[in-house]
């Protein structure tokens, strides 16, 4: 994995900001595969995934100016964009209607959920994020994840497990707000 | 809006429970299609600023999730659609052709003044080259770092005029029977071909490229530089030493078009 310094990205950036096509090269270089990555979790199709890629960095030029370091991390700022673009593509497509994707899903969630899964991510996570939604419930912490990492509806979490979406809307906001409390303000 | 609903807007939007349920769904992809755009209307507005800064919340707190994301090289056509999109190779070329020197000198002050440092290294090690006017279009560019990322050389060529230009900013110090070697591998067939050795002590260097250098070039997907025993590598491949390598940017052309 590329080393992405949040100076340099930064500086890149500001760059950007100011018509720089070089720079926006070189943010290209450094990011699109990491963000490209971003949107294919979500969309599991390299060509939707490739779509909202160029969609995202045409954002990124037009809006670098209103990156502001202060508020968050390049990267973070970079990938938002990108995943909410996913999350609108998802929705227009109504995506995941077979089988076969949905379970490639659910089996790389299951060791994203798991901490004591050998491979795994969360173990690599945040201390802080990983200890927080350590406390939620189980279906608490599926329901979250697989909306923010795999960019699930409610209807397809309750589909998923078979329980009602107020149900899964109960879990979501219980979750949220035990998330919310453990993190802090 | 009247302003009876725009008081009961406000109440709503007022309450911390009902601000973070909107940011936090937000982030999660969990609103309908209407509820986001109104979220983003709110968002940029002073008065519900709140929305904006729960927003920024749950991004920063949940974007530790995005950490160990598989990376997915984007396909070939994704940049050149972007760059058609942006209308980035024909305003380059257009650029060009109103100005025959280096387009980057006509970047104004505050750009300099925000400019990145390896663009800075790019820039004054061109300067400092004889005769950029015949020196043609900037075509390709790579900066080729270290393990750590460090711009160690950045190599540019020209069209026109099929020179190949190293700035060297930094490189390691080496025995006195070692030497560099630049290489690059084909996009085509992956394969690595050299380019010549790097003359030591110089910080900056040219030469004519011939035109099966000049057709390496244009297939290259990326330079590398190895460490070889003077006289360059006797097996025509790179040692184990490969000390630095780069993207090969196309940044203008005939066509007006850019790849990465």
């Amino acid at each position: 994995m590329k080393v992405m310094e949040p100076q340099k990205l930064e500086a890149l950036l500001a760059q950007c900001a100011l018509g720089d096509k070089v720079a926006f090269a070189q943010l290209y270089q450094t990011v699109s595969s990491k963000l490209n990555g971003i949107a294919y979790r979500i969309l599991y199709n390299v060509d939707s995934a490739n779509e909202v890629l160029q969609e995202a960095f045409v954002q990124i030029w037009n809006n670098a100016s209103e990156y502001r370091s202060d508020k968050s991390e390049p990267l973070t700022w970079m990938a938002s964009i990108v995943r909410y673009r996913a999350y609108d593509r998802i929705k227009f497509e109504k995506r995941r209607i077979e089988g076969a994707q949905i379970k490639a899903d659910i089996d790389n969630f299951d060791d994203i959920e798991s901490p004591q899964s050998d491979g795994v991510l969360l173990c690599e996570l945040d201390q802080q994020l990983e200890a927080c939604l350590a406390t939620l419930e189980t279906t608490q912490r599926k329901s979250i994840l697989m909306a923010y990492y795999y960019g699930y509806s409610r209807e397809e979490i309750s589909s998923q497990f078979d329980t009602p979406v107020n149900t899964i809307k109960s879990w979501l906001r219980r979750g949220i707000e035990r998330l919310q409390l453990c993190l802090g303000n | 809006m009247s302003r009876k609903l725009e008081q009961t807007l406000f109440q709503r939007y007022a309450s911390e429970q009902v601000v973070d349920h909107l940011a936090s769904n937000y982030v999660m992809g969990l609103l309908s299609p209407r509820v986001k755009r109104r979220v983003e209307t709110l968002r940029a507005e002073f008065d519900y600023r709140a929305i904006d800064q729960r927003i920024d919340y749950w991004e920063n707190k949940l974007s530790p999730l995005n950490d160990h994301v598989p990376e997915l090289a984007p396909l070939p056509e994704t940049w050149k659609n972007i760059q058609s999109r942006l209308d980035i190779g024909q305003s380059a070329a257009k650029e060009h052709s109103q100005n025959s020197r280096f387009s980057w000198l006509s970047f104004s002050m505050p750009q300099w003044a925000a400019a990145f440092s390896v663009m800075i290294c790019v820039i004054l090690g061109v300067n400092f080259l004889p005769s950029q006017e015949s020196l043609g279009a900037l075509s390709y560019v790579a900066v080729l770092e270290d393990d750590n990322q460090t711009p160690q050389v950045v190599a540019a060529t020209y069209g026109d005029s099929k020179k190949l230009v190293l700035d060297i900013l930094t490189l390691p110090d080496i025995d006195s029977e070692q030497s560099f070697e630049l290489w690059v591998t084909s996009k085509t067939d992956n394969q690595t071909r050299s380019l010549g050795e790097i003359p030591r002590g110089v910080n900056n260097f040219d030469r004519q490229l011939s035109d099966a250098e000049w057709r390496l070039i244009a297939d290259s997907s990326f330079l590398v530089i190895s460490v070889e025993d003077a006289g360059g590598s006797a097996l025509g491949e790179p040692s184990d030493e490969v000390i630095s390598k780069g993207l090969c940017i196309r940044l203008a052309s005939e066509e007006a078009q850019t790849r990465v």
